[in-house]
């Protein structure tokens, strides 16, 4: 009998992989397996090296595969075979990869949850703007064949151009109406209640094809002028202000004081044809002089450009055919139509320009044209971040994969087929971003009203429609796609006997890791491009935020006087009578002694409201106004204004009480005015010429400069103003500004008792307050917005960034563990090693930085000024900021797994391995 | 054990059909016979002689007294692993017959 041999290494490890077997399978063959494999070894190891790696393999494999298909299908006595895994059906086999996903992320929640995080974050902000988009843009209006409405361009018509345009439009398409938006006032006496309302022509229902929610909404019988004064109102107006009840029919309400009669309600739903601005009223356009009175009506003014014009196509016919209809006619339009204020050149260009329609199925949308360019430069960033949170999660799914590769590879080699592994891999992305995708859809929801409320927009519906739904879910999905394929297909090339072995050993040429390397690349150059324009929207926000106004806005209360409705000035009176003028004054004289206030003065022109007065005017010697150069703005102010504004007089006097009509005419210039016509010399005594619309020209002294001050709006800083004597204005609006200092702890009931002691001077008078702050605050309210959300977006790119820096750092570092263990068994000094590891990261960062910094110097050049200010699209400043700041983000978060690296044992590490 | 077999364990049947084998000798006489083709190492080897024990178609053989113990246990086939294996060889061959058939009449069909 020969003895045993001692048990070799081989042996041993043989009999550690046959632990892998199931203890009844052991009991019954593991004397036989060991004999069995010590004869195959001793055959393969006489066969040579490779026969001998291929018998290890070979073993290995077998051992892992039917050792735990031993222990997890115990041969049943039924007819099954070794191989027969794969026979349930195909749904169950879904059920099953689904479930199998399931599980495998919830064994990772940390991992799981932050991609569902950013992925929530960038698929709401993607989804939030594309609603606003969606509604803005794209959603048609809830009309009756909204694709055959078409618009005629380019702007606002007269009515004289509508009618001619009216008693020819069957000849041109189905029908044609035209609009104009207004803001009534639904208060019967005292303090104003704006509302947005519209005028509409009497087929703008007809063609609009809508029918009445309730009563009947008004037709062409009712638009004559001087006709009937009926409203319609819209559904949510007739719930919020009349509550919802058939008896609101036949109501009474007023607009601008006038009393019209309500004959019934839109249907829900329908706003106007203006989207982002609801209509809540709308009454005949033959009501306008009603309204109008006692000013002019604009119903016959030639040169007063106020309606918008939709015409519907006929069924059938195209925009082409119904313009070629239009422009046959053209001639006789622009002629019967000619504006009488017209210079013979405009003239001609009138008679030329062609009357073109375009299609309108979305409506007309002041707020679209204003917005767009900002929405759309946001959708891009908001692309950029989803992008970032898509390469940041599949740095992760790639950590993952890599973390998982042993349990990918005991399936594979169980016989699971790749097809199997990257289903489970796709089903784990799918649920991921579907995941993210419901989220997302919450933030959006959240997002959008946010944004809806920084608009200047009384209504837009930002509701989730189907369109939005397709654009979450498409997101979702491609986002699923892009960082779920990428594990997939390294588990597709997953070789399992080359997994189990590399455990750690990787060194740093690994060809896993370059993928992983360039979507940081990608992500840092995108989120550098994302942290510049934060840094550029940021600091137009502050520019034009610390803008020196040149004005005290803060105590100042804006009170805007109407006096159309006057009930103590006779009806006949008329702009150029002293009436006015005097019951102007006595309201800002029963204004000041309104306790709580300190002073009030009045003025012809409200400040910021993107708008003025302005005139061309010729000085005495020197500068002649040229076309083409932008005259100075004007406004008229009663004495006391300078000082209730906070304006210092430099030079000179102000205005006083004896400036009157009559005397000599006198006007306070500000030192912008100085700097740009007088370089310097005094312009006090000197006199200048302003145009008057009926072409008088009246000479007008300087007696004093007041400091500068903002006029129509922000972004133009300090411009040239001229200030009149209110009392030597030519003609009076019937509507004015006050502007009341009111004392600190005086807000609270201040308007209150100003509107009690106005009304009580004239019962009829509309009164408007707003404080000037507020108005401050609004002019740069989208600055504001952008700089918000720019600043937002950058910090969460910055984030996500340093996230996959350091995924992808920390594991490298644990990839590379054996390397630098034997580097630092060498002598390298930790102080070395992190320098390794930091080496490596600065690269990557500077690559991405290069990259980022050059895509984002390129896309610089299309942000304008509208969006800028203070400041050029490719600001130094800024780019070398984001630089900075995006490599110490880098640095740092690299810095944690890089310190850890140089905490390893060199001694473990090789007993390892 | 179902007919038709798998190609593992019908060869496993085959190389105990002229008589009674230890595992080494079935491994060396499967990878003869197959020429390679059906990779069989000492872990897949035992899960089929356990699944073709368990149905009856091969079974346990004591070792002879003088035999080298490191051969281990010797495995020989049952009679309805002889009938599996005829059961099998009468399908193949039908299949051959049947493939036979086709080719002679494509052949014939020719013009």
């Amino acid at each position: 009998m020969t003895p045993p041999e001692p048990p070799s290494g081989a042996d041993r490890v043989y009999g550690a992989l046959l632990r892998l077997y199931p203890r009844t399978f052991r009991a019954r063959f593991e004397a036989d397996m060991r004999a069995t494999f010590t004869r195959d070894r001793d055959c393969a190891r006489s066969e040579g090296r490779r026969a001998r790696a291929a018998f290890w393999i070979r073993t290995i494999a077998e051992a892992v595969r039917f050792g735990v298909a031993e222990r997890i299908a115990p041969p049943s006595r039924a007819v099954t075979t070794p191989h027969s895994s794969g026979g349930a059906p195909m749904t169950s086999r879904l059920a099953v990869d689904w479930r199998d996903a399931w599980r495998a992320l919830r064994a990772t929640p940390v991992v799981t949850s932050m991609a569902v995080l950013s992925l929530a974050l960038g698929i709401g902000a993607n989804t939030a703007l594309f609603s606003i988009l969606n509604s803005l843009v794209l959603r048609t209006l809830p009309v009756r064949a909204p694709e055959q409405l078409t618009l005629l361009l380019d702007g606002s018509w007269t009515n004289p151009i509508w009618e001619q345009i009216r008693d020819r439009q069957t000849e041109i398409g189905a029908g044609a109406f035209v609009w104009s938006t207004v803001r009534f006032d639904l208060a019967p006496r005292g303090e104003t209640d704006p509302i947005d309302g519209a005028y509409g022509s009497g087929g703008m229902f007809d063609v609009l094809g809508l029918s009445a929610a309730r009563g009947r909404l008004f037709t062409a019988a009712d638009d004559v002028r001087g006709g009937p004064a009926v409203a319609v109102v819209s559904y949510g107006f007739w719930l919020q202000r009349l509550g919802g009840r058939d008896d609101a029919i036949g109501q009474t309400i007023t607009l601008d004081r006038v009393p019209f009669t309500i004959i019934g309600v839109m249907p829900r739903g329908f706003t106007g044809p203006d989207v982002g601005r609801a209509c809540e009223v709308i009454v005949p356009l033959g009501n306008e002089p009603l309204i109008k009175a006692p000013g002019p009506s604009w119903l016959d003014g030639r040169s007063t450009w106020w309606l918008e014009m939709m015409m519907r196509l006929r069924p059938g016919q195209t925009v082409e055919q119904a313009n070629t209809a239009l422009r046959a006619m053209q001639p006789h339009i622009r002629e019967a139509t000619m504006p009488p204020d017209f210079t013979p050149q405009i003239q001609a260009t009138y008679l030329k320009e062609a009357l073109t329609l375009a299609p309108a199925a979305t409506g007309r949308s002041g707020l679209r044209t204003r917005f767009q360019q900002p929405l759309v430069a946001m959708m891009v960033v908001v692309g950029a971040v989803l992008l970032i949170a898509c390469a940041n999660i599949a740095n992760l799914m790639l950590a993952r994969a890599n973390a998982r590769r042993r349990d990918l590879t005991v399936r594979l080699a169980l016989g699971a087929s790749r097809a199997r592994i990257a289903r489970q891999l796709i089903c784990e992305s799918l649920l991921i971003a579907g995941t993210g995708a419901a989220l997302g859809l919450a933030v959006a929801r959240l997002g959008a009203s946010f944004l809806v409320a920084q608009l200047p927009a009384n209504y837009l519906d930002t509701s989730i429609d189907l369109r939005v739904l397709a654009f979450t879910a498409g997101v979702g999905l491609v986002t699923a796609l892009v960082f779920g394929t990428v594990p997939a297909l390294g588990a597709a090339a997953l070789s399992p006997s080359e997994a189990l072995k590399d455990q750690g050993r990787t060194i740093a040429g690994d060809r896993r890791l370059g993928f992983r390397n360039l979507l940081v690349v990608v992500q840092v150059g995108l989120s550098l491009g994302l942290v510049v324009a934060a840094g550029l929207f940021v600091r137009t926000f502050q520019s034009l935020s610390s803008v020196p106004l040149g004005i005290r806005a803060e105590p100042l209360l804006v009170v805007n006087l109407d006096l159309r409705r006057s009930q103590t000035l006779p009806a006949e009176v008329t702009a150029r009578a002293p009436e006015r003028r005097l019951l102007f004054e006595r309201f800002r004289e029963t204004a000041a002694a309104v306790p709580g206030v300190k002073s009030a003065a009045l003025a012809r022109v409200q400040l910021l409201t993107g708008g003025g007065w302005n005139s061309r005017i010729d000085l005495e010697d020197g500068e002649k106004g040229r076309p083409g150069i932008r005259p100075p703005w004007l406004n008229g102010v009663t004495p006391g204004w300078f000082q209730t504004h906070g304006l210092r007089l430099v030079a000179g006097r102000d205005l006083s009480p004896g400036d009157r009509l009559g005397g000599p005419v006198v006007a306070v210039v500000n030192e912008a005015f100085v700097r740009r016509y007088f370089q310097g010399r005094n312009p006090i005594g000197q006199r200048f010429k302003r145009g008057q619309p009926d072409g008088v020209r009246i000479d007008t002294e300087i007696v004093g400069v007041v400091s500068d001050s903002v006029y129509a709006n922000i972004r133009d800083g300090s411009p040239a103003i001229a200030y009149l004597a209110f009392a030597q204005l030519e003609a009076m609006d019937p509507a004015m500004i006050l502007t009341v200092e009111v004392e600190p702890r005086a807000w609270g009931d201040v308007q209150r008792r100003l509107t009690e002691a106005l009304t009580g001077v004239d019962g009829g008078v509309a009164i408007t307050m707003r404080p000037l702050a507020d108005r401050v605050r609004s002019t740069i309210v989208q600055e504001k917005l952008v700089a918000i959300l720019s600043g937002f977006f950058g910090g969460l790119a910055l984030l996500l960034a340093g996230v996959g820096l350091y995924g992808v750092t920390a594991y490298g570092v644990s990839c590379r563990r054996t390397e630098i263990g034997v580097r630092m068994a060498l002598g390298a000094e930790p102080a070395g090693v992190i320098r390794l590891i930091l080496g490596r990261v600065a690269w990557l960062v500077g690559a991405g930085v290069v990259a980022g910094a050059a895509v984002s110097y390129w896309a610089a050049k299309y942000l304008g000024p509208a969006l800028l200010f203070g400041l050029q699209g490719r600001d130094t400043r800024t780019f070398v900021t984001a630089a900075v700041v995006l490599t110490a983000v880098g640095l740092i978060t690299a810095w944690l797994p890089a310190k850890r690296a140089s905490r390893i044992d060199p001694t473990r590490v090789l007993r390892e391995s | 054990m179902s007919v038709p077999l798998p190609p593992a364990p019908f060869h496993i049947l085959l190389a105990l059909v002229e008589g009674a084998s230890h595992g080494y000798g079935i491994l060396q006489a499967v990878r003869e016979q197959s020429g390679g083709r059906v990779p069989l190492g000492t872990g897949s080897l035992y899960r089929h002689l356990s699944r073709l024990i368990d149905a009856g178609f091969v079974a346990e053989r004591p070792a002879a007294r003088d035999a080298d113990p490191r051969r281990g246990t010797y495995y020989r086939l049952t009679p309805k692993g002889r009938q599996a294996l005829a059961d099998e060889r009468d399908r193949l061959a039908g299949l051959v017959r049947a493939l036979d058939a086709a080719r002679g009449a494509s052949r014939e069909s020719r013009p």
